[in-house]
């Protein structure tokens, strides 16, 4: 089943008066599954794009189904919600709530998506300790490393079981070790939980490990890779 | 309840900056309580002055003697009869009057001094049950209804240099015609604050006086003491409206100036909560706006993640409200205590500052408050209000963030 599908899908921004084609008529289909990497140099238009798929920006033409639900006609409230319900999302600089622990900070998503409180401890603590937090549940962003604030992030992205979880830069904050122990766990969710990711990166280690490659170069896609 | 712990969380964030801000409105809220507390003691003394002292709350006579007093025109001794059933319900006592022109001296030969006095003949048990006269008492003792004894005003005893004990030459002329003379024994010295009144007046037993001026039985007025005096207009108007062969004339038409304060002192108390909290809304607005700034991305982010817009706004309302309404209920209990320990304990400011006579009243020089429900409440919702108002912008500006632009700012 598709996941994501873009059809013509443009982005055009004003830039004085020149028009600067940030996403430029991509077609591209996500299966449910899929473990894929948007790669490209910087400008290339990952981030848009994936903020298009995300529901954070308007196309200037074309047109995004995610679930089957065509995107495009939705009220901010209702992209709001379809955000809430059906995307998860990894930032680069983690976006953790500070005033929350790292617990609540993964409840939050539970909270507004009003499932039952009985059901928030079942659903968080495995996920957290799935992601070597254990022990970690209590404490703020600001007592965290940025790999484990990112992996906190990561558990909030999946908690709320949306369709897709896109991720937009997730490893270029960490160092080294914390960026291949987050791609590790989250390709094991992938393999496991058979949770889709789609990541904008052009980070190497991401590009390795990601199932398809999909690269981007001046708005338009021009690769399109499949690994066995 | 995720978004109270939020909210709450968010406050003490930059602990100092709200510690500050919070600082500063309870202290507004608190001096606002305590400003509407003194300026309703303030009214409160210049209506008690006014009225329970000499004038009572409701002034009874034959009809035109408020307007022009006539030493002839007198009304019975015993007016309870006079009065509707439902009048009586609402008074608090009567004390009977009776007044006059004397000339009043003090003295022999060379030394003797003569002024024109007013002399206003009392109840003195009336007095003492209803009227605050014997509270003014500087020297001696109030009337105690033995004969010949007579009150002097401190000013009228030092024009005809009279003194405890002194005897008092009184002079005039009795409604039948006949010389009224009596020699009086200056029993007390009063000062009411209103120098001009002191300087004129004297009391005596009305028994006395009726006898002196061939009353027997009869007095100019009543003085009715109410038990709420701000329905002083109604009951007179009940009065009038039952017997016609008296006048009821309340206090607000013999101190015209005082009840033309009061039909603009809620606008006077709204005033000066504007005053007071249009400094405190730019305070309290810049730190719930920076707090707003700072966190633009947070906001976004949390769009992202699925929060609308309505959520929010109520996240910021929240954080402003629960910073408006801590702080104005801790204001307001500050207030409120210092109203209450001032309406029991006022403090005497006489030896720096001098009483004023103004609109038939006299203001005294004491720092008294009086604690209500309006000057407390007042404050509280004002600040609350305040609360709504600061958070308004932050909203607004809420509404239109574009998740996707802060978040590029990341």
């Amino acid at each position: 089943m598709d996941t994501v599908l873009t059809k013509e899908l443009s982005r055009i921004y004003q830039n004085g008066a020149a028009e600067v084609k940030a996403v430029d008529s991509v077609d591209l289909t996500i299966e449910s599954g899929e473990f894929a990497v948007l790669a490209g140099p910087s400008g290339s238009g990952k981030s848009t794009l994936l903020n298009l798929i995300g529901g954070l920006d308007r196309p200037t033409a074309g047109t995004v189904h995610l679930s089957g639900e065509l995107l495009n006609e939705k009220t901010d409230d209702e992209l709001t919600r379809a955000r809430l319900f059906k995307i998860g999302f990894i930032f680069q600089a983690y976006n953790l709530i500070p005033v929350l622990t790292a617990y609540e900070n993964v409840q939050f998503i539970l909270q507004i998506q009003g499932i039952p409180d009985s059901q928030h401890a079942d659903r968080i603590m495995p996920l957290l300790q799935e992601l070597g937090l254990d022990g970690l549940e209590h404490r703020r962003p600001s007592e965290l490393s940025g790999g484990q604030q990112q992996r906190v992030a990561v558990a909030r992205a999946i908690v709320g079981r949306p369709s897709i979880i896109l991720a937009d830069e997730p490893t270029a904050n960490l160092d080294s070790e914390s960026a291949v122990n987050l791609l590790n766990m989250m390709h094991r969710l992938n393999l496991e939980q058979k949770v889709t990711f789609l990541f904008s990166s052009h980070d190497q280690r991401v590009i390795d490990i990601a199932q398809r490659i999909i690269s981007l170069r001046d708005g338009k896609i021009c690769d399109d890779i499949r690994k066995n | 309840m995720v978004i109270w712990r939020i909210a709450w969380r968010n406050l003490w964030r930059n602990r100092r900056r709200t510690q500050l801000t919070m600082g500063a409105m309870i202290f507004a809220c608190a001096m606002l309580v305590f400003s509407l507390g003194y300026y309703d003691g303030f009214l409160w003394s210049l209506i008690n002055n006014a009225t329970e002292k000499e004038n009572g709350h409701i002034f009874l006579a034959r009809p035109g003697y408020y307007a022009n007093p006539v030493l002839e025109d007198t009304v019975s001794e015993n007016i309870s009869a006079q009065l509707p059933t439902a009048v009586k319900e609402q008074v608090k006592g009567v004390c009977p009057r009776l007044q006059a022109y004397a000339l009043l001296s003090c003295g022999t030969g060379q030394e003797n001094r003569t002024q024109p006095s007013q002399i206003v003949g009392v109840d003195f048990q009336a007095e003492l049950a209803n009227s605050k006269l014997a509270g003014d008492i500087v020297a001696g003792s109030f009337l105690s209804g033995q004969q010949r004894e007579i009150l002097l005003g401190q000013g009228l005893a030092r024009k005809i240099k009279a003194e405890l004990g002194s005897e008092i030459i009184f002079f005039s002329n009795a409604a039948d015609g006949s010389i009224a003379s009596e020699i009086l024994l200056v029993k007390g010295i009063f000062s009411s604050g209103d120098n001009l009144r002191d300087s004129a007046l004297a009391f005596m037993n009305i028994v006395d006086a009726q006898q002196l001026l061939a009353l027997e039985g009869r007095v100019h007025s009543h003085r009715l003491f109410l038990h709420n005096p701000m329905q002083a207009r109604e009951v007179a108007e009940q009065i009038n409206d039952h017997q016609k062969a008296i006048e009821a004339t309340p206090w607000q038409t013999m101190f015209p100036q005082i009840a033309d304060i009061l039909q603009i002192w809620f606008a006077i108390q709204l005033f000066t909560v504007a005053i007071y909290y249009a400094a405190m809304a730019l305070i309290t607005f810049n730190t719930m706006y920076m707090a707003f700034l700072e966190r633009m991305q947070e906001f976004a982010v949390m769009q992202a993640i699925g929060l609308t817009r309505r959520r929010l706004a109520r996240l910021i309302l929240l954080e402003s409200l629960i910073l408006a309404t801590v702080s104005g209920l801790i204001g307001m209990m500050l207030g409120a205590s210092l109203n209450i320990v001032l309406f029991y304990y006022p403090i005497d400011l006489s030896r720096w500052l001098e009483s004023i006579s103004w609109g038939g009243s006299s203001i005294q020089p004491v720092l008294f408050c009086v604690p209500s429900l309006l000057s407390n409440l007042l404050p509280l919702l004002a600040m609350i209000l305040l609360g709504f108002a600061v958070a308004a912008l932050p909203i607004w500006r809420l509404y239109r963030l574009k998740p996707v632009e802060a978040l590029r700012e990341v």
